[in-house]
């Protein structure tokens, strides 16, 4: 990555710690390539169920920018927030291009709060990703804070704290989005709902 | 997930205001939450539509906070949509007085029948209209007949049934003040047998139902109420299935069964047919609730999804291993001081009921409720369950025991199998100290519960489809994983080779052992031993070829077990030395070893075991001498010993008891004798059962009695009875049924009116001999001479030396013959002279060729014949 690249995420970054909201769409802009490229490495690793950990990918991602390009993110909970828009960009293209024949595209996400996967089945994924996605772009057109959270747990595995600290809001409004969301979630989609919790 | 298309929208304003309704109501206490929806469902319907499923799966969902009103939401939202009535209302001959209650079926409420006659309190449950199809209102009426046929203490009485205008049905049934049979015990503080005691009344109401052919299919504690007077009553019998859809009619689709997922069996769930083990199953789920306060597969809150995948594939924990996370207040609310002894008392026996009622497959549990409440008597009257069977930890401790009882010698090493383990877990644990052995120690153990685990998995009769686990089956399925284990774990691989083959001298399979102890012998040829590992090895060696009587190996590896013996090895080198000179007649010497084995083991108090090994060998080796005196002050002290450590009616015990018997009728105190044997044989049948190896042992010994005493009319008649009470399962190759034939054949053979059966016999047993204890097994001969004697008496002398002289080596059997050697060359002696093979009958002068035998064969058999006589170690005897 050319240092100019690099110059410019730190830059966006202050901008956005600023308040400025356009700065964040940019962000997004720049580190989808890094995750991108990870993500598809993973994916090629990990055998024909092309297996993703959001986790894994998004903490390469914020080593490589922070050590190789010296990015300077002053805090992890910032990058995770953005990290984890990126990373259901990321997912719902490779999904989209695989097409949608097969439930979850033929891939398995794991997201972050499921880092084990002993207790999975490996023949498919439980969540249809594509459908999540769908139902989240809803939720962000009338309630984009309680979208904000869900994408941030589901895709960037923040804390309750870092999405606090990410997003501004107390950690009592998000433990309110949050449990909307999951039920709201869960009946739109018709998900198990031990599938998306815990 | 059903699609990935999007659902109908909702209107951006709606779940703004969604959002703000689920705020508001989530948190609220149950009545006032349902006030909240039921005031909403008036002002904004759409809302309070949304909102209600959302409520639902947020308690469903949970995620570990204090959930005041959604705890119980699940609940509520299904009540919301029953209908309702008025009180005051007039339904039929009844006024409705007051809402009493409400489930996922309805309404419950309180009514007074006021048609004159008399006045009388009942409750009317009204169902759900959207629950019901026509069908099955259609059904329901056919069902309320044979419903009224209940009657029951224990069953809360349907009393009559009708519909609302709308069509939604209602029953009518007794009135029951009560309380939910769970809470009741936990209110009261009851201890586990006064929960059993009010189980069993359910199991007297339940089987008074089944007997009926009226299953309940939604038996759960909810439905079960306790009286004021302490009666269970049982609620909503057969209501689930004579509303339960029509087939093709899916009762999922509108979201609701007529059941409780959380209750239902596995087969309920698959859509199988429904069978009283359907209620057996429910029950085992209500009882697993009652004595632990905990439902076996609720766990976590689990989703409904959740639950029903636990119930068709996860067994139920253990009733104990549930109780790991229990505190003092439940433990106390269930008659125990700490959540310890509630634990204990929970291991065992009552988990294998409450596992037996669990199982999934309908045939496995109890086939009725009489079957379930049986095994509660035994338990309430301490004895033990008929269920146990069906366990894997009770098979382990049944078979050790069915063998135990089975084997006439003192077998007291038999726990060895099981006691391994917990010496591998009881080491584990001193070693905690050592950090870096504790790790491997604990491997270790876990490893070989896992060996024997599969091995019992392995001979698992439901898997094998054989009969009873056998304890031979078992070894061999341990032994089987040995060479894998030994790849990974040579040391314990080697441990548990010698303890298998240990347990399999004990059950006298001699053969099996000594394979056990050569796969032994290749894993530390692999493996650099230590000279500790060595001896144990040797010794263990030498035990087995001692029980298969190879007398020849036995010396030399005497030998070369001395070489490598340490000093405390002493005591095992004078036993095994002890055991072969006697086995070889030589009694005295063997006297003399054994002695100072007893003397040895009676020095060390761990090696209990040891010295009544050793005993017994002393006093059967005395016996063999025909110093009875001796015997039985050997064997006085090792029968208290014994009475002491095992009981008076263990197997050990009985069988030297027996043994002392026989030896006191040897001394001409024949009648006192009797009587002990006598009582002892009841002793065993009324523990055992009348059908039982042990009950067999048990006559067998009383046979060997009487033939001592030259009534072998009445030891006949025992040895039959002893062939009789062998049960089918424990095998027809074990050595101790072959006994009671061949001590059955040698009475025989004394009566020239059972002399074809006893020659039947013989020729039978032969190949099973081979086969069960080895060819090279002293009672093989033994039976070989028995055979010719019965030939000899029937002048059949030919064939007396071919039985004598099987086909093969010059002399194959000269190397063990020992002790029998006298009576061999008795019989030899007489069939010779029988079939003129000599022409004197001297000794020594011997005219090979001169026999005027007609064929080649008998020529051979009379050359063979005449040689082992004349190089006989001892002039024998002539015969009178």
């Amino acid at each position: 990555m050319p240092l100019d690249k690099s110059q410019n995420i730190t830059e966006l970054l202050g901008r956005w710690r600023k308040g400025d909201k356009a700065a964040r769409s940019e962000l997004v802009q720049e580190v989808y390539p890094v995750l991108q490229k990870i993500a598809a490495k993973q994916m090629r690793l990990h055998g024909s169920y092309g297996t993703l950990r959001a986790t894994e990918v998004v903490n390469e991602a914020y080593l490589r920018l922070e050590d190789q390009d010296r990015v300077e993110w002053q805090n992890r909970a910032h990058f995770f927030a953005i990290a984890a828009t990126v990373m259901r960009r990321v997912l719902v293209e490779h999904l989209r291009s695989r097409g949608r024949a097969k439930r979850g595209g033929g891939i398995r996400f794991i997201p972050p709060d499921q880092m084990t996967d002993e207790d999975h089945d490996l023949v498919g994924d439980p969540i249809d990703w594509l459908a999540l996605d769908h139902a989240l772009v809803e939720l962000e057109r009338r309630l984009p804070a309680v979208a904000r959270i869900v994408e941030m747990r589901l895709f960037g595995g923040l804390s309750v704290e870092q999405m606090a600290d990410a997003s501004g809001s107390s950690p009592a409004t998000i433990g309110r989005h949050w449990r909307f969301a999951k039920a709201w979630l869960a009946k739109q989609l018709d998900i198990e709902v031990n599938d998306v919790v815990e | 997930m059903s699609s990935s298309e999007p659902r109908p929208e909702t209107s951006p304003d709606s779940l703004a205001s969604l959002y703000g309704h689920f705020q508001r109501l989530v948190d609220l206490p149950v009545e006032q939450a349902r006030r909240e929806l039921e005031s909403l469902a008036v002002s904004d319907p759409d809302v309070a539509a949304e909102l209600q499923p959302l409520l639902a799966l947020d308690a469903r969902i949970g995620d570990g906070e204090p959930l005041p009103a959604t705890a119980h939401a699940a609940e509520l939202l299904e009540h919301l949509g029953g209908p309702a009535v008025e009180p005051g209302r007039q339904l039929g001959i009844y006024r409705v007085e007051a809402e009493i209650g409400a489930g996922g079926m309805g309404r419950v409420y309180r009514a007074a029948r006021n048609d004159g006659a008399f006045e009388r309190l009942v409750a009317i449950k009204l169902i759900r209209r959207d629950l019901v199809s026509t069908q099955s209102m259609q059904r329901f009426a056919a069902e309320r007949r044979i419903l009224a046929t209940l009657d029951h203490p224990g069953i809360v009485r349907l009393l009559d049934a009708g519909t609302l205008e709308d069509g939604a049905p209602f029953v009518v049934m007794e009135l029951v003040r009560g309380e939910i049979i769970t809470q009741h015990c936990d209110t009261l503080g009851l201890d586990l047998r006064a929960r059993m005691r009010l189980f069993r009344q359910v199991l007297d109401a339940v089987g008074h139902a089944h007997r009926r052919l009226i299953v309940h299919r939604d038996l759960k504690p909810e439905n079960i109420l306790v009286d004021e007077t302490g009666q269970v009553r049982l609620l909503d019998f057969g209501i689930a299935k004579a509303l339960d859809a029509e087939p093709g009619f899916s009762a999922t689709a509108t979201g609701e069964r007529f059941f409780t997922p959380a209750f239902a069996a596995p087969e309920q769930l698959r859509g199988e047919p429904i069978t009283i083990g359907c209620d057996i199953y429910a029950l085992g789920l209500v009882l697993y609730e009652l004595l632990s306060g905990l439902h076996p597969f609720e766990g976590g809150k689990p989703s409904n999804a959740e639950i029903e995948r636990r119930i068709l594939l996860q067994p139920p924990r253990e009733l104990c291993r549930s109780l790991e996370n229990s505190d003092y207040a439940g433990a106390q609310a269930h008659g125990f001081s700490t959540p310890n002894a509630w634990r204990r008392a929970l291991r065992g026996d009552l988990d294998a009921i409450v596992q037996r009622a669990l199982r999934k497959e309908v045939d496995a549990r109890y086939g009725s409720a009489s079957e379930f409440a049986a095994d509660i008597d035994e338990w309430l009257g301490n004895r033990p369950l008929a269920t146990r069977r069906s366990q894997r930890a009770y098979r382990m401790r049944k078979f050790v025991a069915r063998n135990r009882a089975g084997v006439a010698t003192a077998l007291v090493a038999m726990l060895l199998l099981i006691g391994f383990t917990g010496v591998v877990l009881r080491q584990n644990s001193a070693l905690a100290a050592e950090r870096d052995r504790t790790a491997m120690e604990r491997d270790r153990a876990r490893q070989s519960v896992q060996i024997l685990q599969d091995a019992f998995e392995a001979a698992d009769p439901s898997r094998t489809g054989g009969a009873e686990v056998s304890a031979r089956s078992v070894l061999e399925a341990a032994r089987a994983r040995l060479p894998a284990t030994a790849q990974g774990n040579p040391q314990l691989a080697l441990e548990l080779a010698r303890t298998i083959a240990s347990v399999q001298i004990d059950l006298r399979l001699a053969r099996d052992a000594l394979e056990t102890v050569s796969l032994a012998d290749r894993i530390i040829a692999r493996s650099p031993a230590q000279s500790t590992v060595r001896v144990e090895h040797e010794l263990l060696r030498l035990r087995a070829l001692l029980e298969a009587g190879d007398y020849e190996k036995t010396e030399k590896t005497i030998a070369l077990a001395k070489r490598l013996a340490r000093p405390e090895d002493a005591a095992a080198l004078h036993l095994a030395l002890g055991r072969l000179l006697s086995q070889r007649g030589q009694y005295r010497l063997g006297i003399t070893e054994l002695r100072l084995a007893v003397d040895a083991y009676a020095r060390e108090p761990a090696l209990q075991r040891e010295w009544t090994k050793a005993s017994w060998h002393l006093a059967n080796a005395l016996r063999l001498a025909g110093d009875h005196h001796e015997q039985l002050a050997v064997l006085e002290p090792l029968l208290e010993r014994l009475q002491k450590e095992l009981g008076p009616d263990h197997p050990h015990t009985l069988s030297t008891q027996l043994q002392r018997a026989s030896a006191l009728r040897a001394l001409g105190f024949g009648h006192q004798a009797l009587d002990e044997v006598r009582l002892a044989t009841l002793a065993t049948e009324r523990i055992y059962g009348r059908q039982s190896t042990a009950a067999s042992g048990a006559r067998l010994s009383l046979g060997n009695l009487f033939t001592a005493s030259g009534d072998y009319q009445a030891a006949a008649r025992e040895y039959r009875l002893a062939i009789a009470a062998w049960p089918a399962a424990a095998g027809q190759d074990h050595p101790n049924h072959f006994r009671a034939h061949f001590n059955l054949a040698q009475v025989l053979g004394e009566d020239p009116q059972h002399f074809a059966e006893a020659e039947r016999i013989y020729t039978e047993l032969l190949p099973i001999g081979n086969r069960v204890l080895g060819p090279q097994h002293r009672t093989l001969y033994l039976l070989r001479y028995g055979h010719a004697y019965v030939l000899n008496r029937q002048r059949r002398f030919e064939e007396a030396l071919a039985v004598l002289l099987p086909e093969g080596a010059e002399d194959p059997e000269a190397g063990w013959r020992a002790g029998a050697e006298k009576r061999f060359l008795e019989d030899l002696r007489v069939s010779a002279e029988g079939a003129r093979c000599a022409l004197q009958t001297t000794v020594g002068v011997p005219k090979v060729g001169s026999a005027r035998s007609t064929t080649a064969a008998t020529r051979d058999l009379c050359a063979r014949a005449t040689r082992l006589l004349q190089s006989a170690p001892a002039p024998a005897p002539v015969r009178g």
